[in-house]
């Protein structure tokens, strides 16, 4: 069985290692790891389930731990995730979803690097202008964490491709720059029967919230899908960096609570933000009105 | 009529020389649209509405004790 060798393999190659606490943990190295998935013909993906299976850690997980345990780090290695829109919110979130450890990521954009993204968008610089945000993002994703499976589309997200984009992913992170494509995902997502992730920014301000299928979702913010603008603040105010990267970084929590099971801090809520004076506050939805829950 | 009291909330930048919170009292029939221009916040700026978290328009007309909360529009990534 290829399993029983690659465990073996692992088992061979894996050193005790000690935490800044003195308590200790048996991790594998990249090279190692690499190396064992060559000699076994096996993906480097692969190569480290097997050893998260057997509490086996690939090193770069290390400061992961104890916040999270080898059994949770297995299980953002096998979840599968949906990142729609690579701009501020989206690159942001691609970055710290390779570096925790989400093993599937499919990355969704059409569109391609220009100038006016390089004040906040973590993805650009001025070598990649005019590329594919989507490549971009796969690249990096690749390049931080080579165990990650990612497929990227450089395409726009619409209701007629949605359903085929989000393929078998568990849920999707809605990192789009309108609110009316956020009602498409969203639509999308509620057919698919998986929860989205939502966050939007504007100068310095932003907000997130967490829809599931049965919600009520982004009307109970902006009312009707038909009423709702198109665009918002940030039309006229622009996106500051730390507006984009803190509201990508609630988005990534929030993913990571549903990815391990735990409960959402911000279903049907809605965190609204002021990254300059530091405000915070979330309004709870009570549930619509005629309804049992 | 006697008056009615309500808090009133705003966020991000409708707070610059405006408020963060303010206790108000007003006539009774006053809606939500009245409460956003007697402030000076122009309606097409106005993403989010909510009464006591519920989402609500520019019509509805606010009750004792309301909590009224205006957001801008926010539709950035």
């Amino acid at each position: 069985m290829k399993s029983n060798q690659t465990l073996k393999l692992l088992n061979e190659k894996a050193t005790q290692r000690t935490r800044p606490d003195q308590s200790r943990y048996t991790a594998i190295s990249l090279e190692d790891a690499r190396h064992i998935a060559a000699a076994t013909e096996q993906s480097l993906f692969r190569v480290e389930q097997i050893g998260l299976e057997d509490s086996i850690l690939p090193e770069r997980y290390s400061r992961n731990q104890k916040a999270l345990s080898c059994k949770q780090q297995l299980q953002l290695h096998m979840s599968k995730i949906a990142i729609i829109g690579l701009g501020g919110l989206g690159g942001a979130v691609t970055e710290i979803l390779a570096r925790i450890g989400v093993g599937n990521i499919t990355l969704v954009d059409g569109d391609c690097f220009d100038e006016s993204n390089l004040n906040r968008q973590l993805l650009s610089s001025s070598e990649f202008l005019g590329i594919a945000k989507a490549k971009v993002a796969a690249q990096r994703v690749k390049a931080i964490n080579p165990a990650v499976r990612v497929t990227s589309h450089e395409t726009f997200f619409t209701a007629k491709n949605g359903g085929e984009l989000l393929g078998d992913s568990q849920l999707a992170i809605d990192c789009l720059d309108t609110i009316r494509d956020r009602f498409i995902l969203e639509e999308c997502c509620r057919e698919l029967s998986i929860p989205m992730v939502s966050a939007a920014i504007g100068g310095t301000c932003g907000q997130a919230t967490v829809v599931f299928p049965t919600d009520q979702g982004l009307q109970a913010i902006y009312g009707k899908k038909e009423d709702a603008p198109s665009r918002g603040i940030e039309a006229s105010l622009g996106t500051l960096p730390f507006a984009a990267v803190y509201m990508a970084a609630v988005e990534c929590a929030e993913t990571v609570s549903l990815l391990l099971d735990k409960k959402s801090q911000l279903r049907n809520s809605l965190l609204v933000t002021d990254i300059k004076d530091h405000t915070a506050e979330i309004f709870h939805f009570p549930p619509p009105a005629g309804s049992s829950t | 009529m006697a008056r009615i009291n309500v808090t009133v909330k705003l966020f991000a930048y409708f707070r610059e020389n405006r408020f963060k919170i303010s206790e108000q009292e007003i006539a009774p029939g006053t809606t939500v649209g009245d409460i956003v221009d007697s402030l000076d916040i122009d309606r097409e700026e106005v993403g989010v509405l909510m009464i006591n978290s519920r989402h609500t328009t520019f019509e509805t007309p606010l009750e004792e004790a309301n909590v009224l909360a205006i957001f801008p529009v926010v539709g950035g990534g």
